[in-house]
């Protein structure tokens, strides 16, 4: 049976739509058809991880929310982008870059049916095995949505106080939707700090287990989303973490 | 009275909303009626059978009747929408069109 997964953050530049895209990697790796969709419609990302030229796509998530096409002709097969061997395949549903396209989303709305229609269907359609849904930082309709539907969510923090603040916020959500499993991801962990006593903290403070706890890494700043971290460096701590989480979400 | 009669009593008294329902007014449900519609959420639609299924197996579970209850107010309310197009009773939420942003529906 497909899974769905929901990645989100409270605030942003935590790593969420970095992680997303690793995580999806290593699923596919492990010859699992893949869907992500970048559901972020306000500050869209994700696509520059997978290589994608934006200039083109035909069509987005958002031509699909607003009636334009199905939402599988919004889905691209990335996984030739990568360069690597990888068994499965990944489809990325981008969001549009095109600024009034943008604008449009935040003026005029969409049908919140017709996004949960589609996320359906990709997996129907797509014969998927795990859709991954890369959220919009904060609550709003669409990552309340996503972590509704889903049969488990990733939440990432950093180690810092507004970070643990809000992330307590999205705990208390999350129990609320009775989301079947919840793992926390502590990531941009500073060298100097203890990350086995950072995650003890986390564990207790939201009484949910931590999936992974990420250290700071300079190679993952050095390539600047110029492609998938865990491709790159598959024996590097930061990969041997996310491996941890794929693990968790199994 | 139990929270979910007293919320049934609450909610009947009350003006129908129009539009239907957004994923917030899930937070503020009962438990067995938040666990139904998140399901109903997550399977797209369901049958009249397979929610009484899931009724009856909720740790507050819901008498075939208060089942039948629920549902007729959520399609009074315009929070749950009848499928005409398959066999049998199936029911799929209505879920509210996201306004502009920075409009009540954005938290």
């Amino acid at each position: 049976m497909s899974k769905i997964i929901s990645v989100h953050s409270f605030r942003g530049g935590t790593g969420k739509s970095n992680t997303t895209a690793n995580l999806t990697a290593l699923f596919a790796s492990q010859g699992l058809r893949v869907g992500v969709v970048d559901t972020d419609i306000q500050s869209p990302g994700i696509h520059i991880l997978f290589g994608m030229d934006h200039d083109e796509l035909e069509y987005s998530l958002n031509d699909y929310l607003w009636g334009r096409c199905a939402i599988e002709q919004a889905a691209y097969d990335v996984t030739a982008n990568l360069g690597a061997e990888i068994s499965g395949n990944i489809f990325l549903i981008p969001s549009s870059m095109k600024p009034g396209e943008i604008t449009h989303v935040l003026r005029e709305g969409y049908d919140v049916g017709l996004l949960n229609d589609g996320f359906h269907r990709l997996v129907e359609e797509l014969s998927l095995d795990v859709l991954m849904i890369d959220t919009h930082p904060g609550l709003n309709e669409e990552t309340l949505l996503s972590i509704a539907i889903s049969d488990a969510l990733v939440l990432i923090l950093r180690p810092d106080q507004q970070d643990y603040q809000g992330t307590s916020v999205t705990v208390e959500v999350a129990r609320k939707l009775d989301v079947p499993s919840l793992q926390l991801v502590v990531n941009k962990v500073p060298a100097a700090m203890d990350r086995a006593a950072v995650r003890a903290r986390v564990e207790q403070t939201y009484a949910s287990p931590v999936a992974a706890v990420l250290p700071h890494s300079d190679e993952m700043m050095m390539l600047a989303s110029a492609g998938i971290f865990a491709l790159r460096y598959p024996n590097h701590t930061v990969t041997q973490e996310l491996q941890n989480i794929v693990a968790a979400l199994s | 009275m139990g929270e979910f009669a007293t919320w049934l009593e609450q909610q009947r008294a009350a003006p129908r909303q129009e539009g239907g329902i957004t994923v917030m007014h899930l937070l503020d449900l009962p438990q067995p009626v938040r666990s139904l519609l998140r399901l109903l959420l997550r399977q797209g639609a369901m049958s009249h059978a397979e929610l009484a299924a899931q009724a009856a197996s909720l740790p507050d579970q819901l008498s075939p009747a208060e089942l039948d209850a629920l549902l007729e107010l959520l399609c009074q309310q315009g929070w749950l929408q009848q499928l005409d197009n398959a066999p049998g009773q199936h029911y799929r939420l209505h879920l509210r069109h996201k306004g502009p942003t920075g409009r009540m529906d954005t938290l």
